[in-house]
């Protein structure tokens, strides 16, 4: 065994001393989830400043309610709670933004013979039109159906815990999944 | 087990876990089904490929800034929090005191003495704001939460999970008008208009 791994504190420990006024320990958090919350955010939105952003916002929320942590779940599970709430929330209310914001760059870039970006040629052209339409389609999942793929499929979470984090039953969770594929099925049909 | 009984099972099939006996014995004799779980693995696939893959890295620099600026966002929102709670302390009290004092104007006033309706009315509104107190804040907190600009928060599970309220930005204007009327729906529009510039006075 790792003599390094007998020393790194639990999370608990890390709520504890917190509690005790040990601000480093949040720091410790912090430095532990930090990259799975943004991956997370980033996911979901499919934007590094947004994923920026809601990454912060989901550790200051965590530190202002991390004294009453009840401990329910982990510590992790409720930061991806956090996180997953947050995103989704952004994602909904910026969605037909976001769309008209594409459909302009998109005929900026019809437009302008310079503009080449990724991957040359015709297999680059093709594999960026079928990321887009994955994209798309994903971005228009049901908002939980959305939550439960981008945990279950990217993040490798388990279903008991994705339920703990949308506070459902693991039966819903699993229906949810099942939907969301179905829906992307429906959706991509032609890509298959 | 039917065939939609089976194909809610995909999600256990394909999350690499023990799956279901019956699902497991369902594929074998459903050919249908068989090339549904077929289709969904491809669909699932394609989703990883195209949206599941990792996602770029911010870099090392992002991620030495990540810390400092969270201690920086902690920091102002506790700075609003902190101002936010006590000018909600700063109503609660001025309300009292403006209840409080047209009670005490009513019991000095010499009409009082001949007319007992009058202060009755000014007793039940001390009862009746005294009875809001308590759920002042909760309400307050709720309509706050509901302009959230950051996180436009409505979903009752973040809700309950962190128990923090964001106080949007423009707090007093948005804040100062309907919903103390509201609240103080008892005080005469005099006194409204009174802890309203009370309040702005507070809130600077």
């Amino acid at each position: 065994m790792d003599p390094k791994a007998e020393t790194l504190p639990t999370d608990d420990d890390l709520v504890r001393r917190f509690r005790l006024g040990e601000e480093a320990a949040f720091d410790m958090l912090v430095l532990r989830y930090r990259k799975e919350v943004y991956r997370i955010a980033y996911r979901i939105t499919g934007d590094h400043a947004e994923a920026d952003d809601l990454a912060q916002e989901t550790f200051c929320r965590a530190y202002s309610a991390l004294d009453r942590f009840r401990g329910e779940s982990s510590v992790r599970t409720w930061l991806c709670r956090i996180v997953s709430n947050l995103s989704l929330n952004v994602v909904q209310s910026a969605r037909v933004a976001r769309r008209d914001e594409v459909e302009v760059e998109g005929l900026a870039q019809a437009g302008n013979p310079h503009a080449v970006a990724g991957p040359v040629g015709l297999d680059g052209l093709i594999r960026r039109e079928r990321h887009e339409r994955v994209r798309r389609a994903i971005e228009d999942l049901p908002r939980r159906q959305k939550m439960t793929l981008v945990l279950r499929a990217f993040e490798g979470l388990q279903y008991k815990e994705i339920a703990t984090i949308m506070g459902c039953t693991t039966g819903t969770a699993k229906a949810n999944f099942f939907h969301a594929v179905a829906f992307l099925k429906r959706e991509l049909k032609e890509l298959l | 087990m039917t065939c939609e009984q089976a194909r809610l099972g995909f999600a256990d099939v394909t999350a690499g876990g023990p799956a279901d006996a019956a699902v497991v014995e369902h594929l074998r004799i459903c050919a249908a089904c068989a090339e549904e779980l077929r289709v969904f693995r491809a669909v699932l696939e394609e989703a990883s490929r195209c949206a599941g893959a990792d996602i770029p890295d911010p870099g090392e620099a992002y991620w030495d800034r990540f810390l400092p600026s969270v201690r920086e966002r902690v920091a102002l929102h506790r700075t609003t929090a902190d101002r936010s709670r006590a000018s909600l302390r700063a109503v609660a009290a001025a309300t009292l005191l403006m209840v409080a004092g047209s009670v005490g104007a009513l019991l000095l006033s010499p009409e009082s003495a001949h007319h007992g309706d009058p202060l009755l009315a000014a007793g039940h509104r001390l009862d009746e704001a005294l009875e809001r107190m308590p759920g002042l804040l909760p309400e307050v907190a709720g309509d706050m939460l509901g302009t959230d600009p950051i996180g436009d928060v409505t979903d009752r599970q973040i809700l309950d999970s962190i128990e923090e309220i964001e106080p949007p930005r423009g707090f007093a204007q948005e804040w100062s008008s309907d919903d103390v009327e509201r609240m103080l729906g008892q005080l005469t529009a005099e006194q409204v208009a009174r802890l309203k510039a009370d309040l702005a006075t507070d809130l600077g």
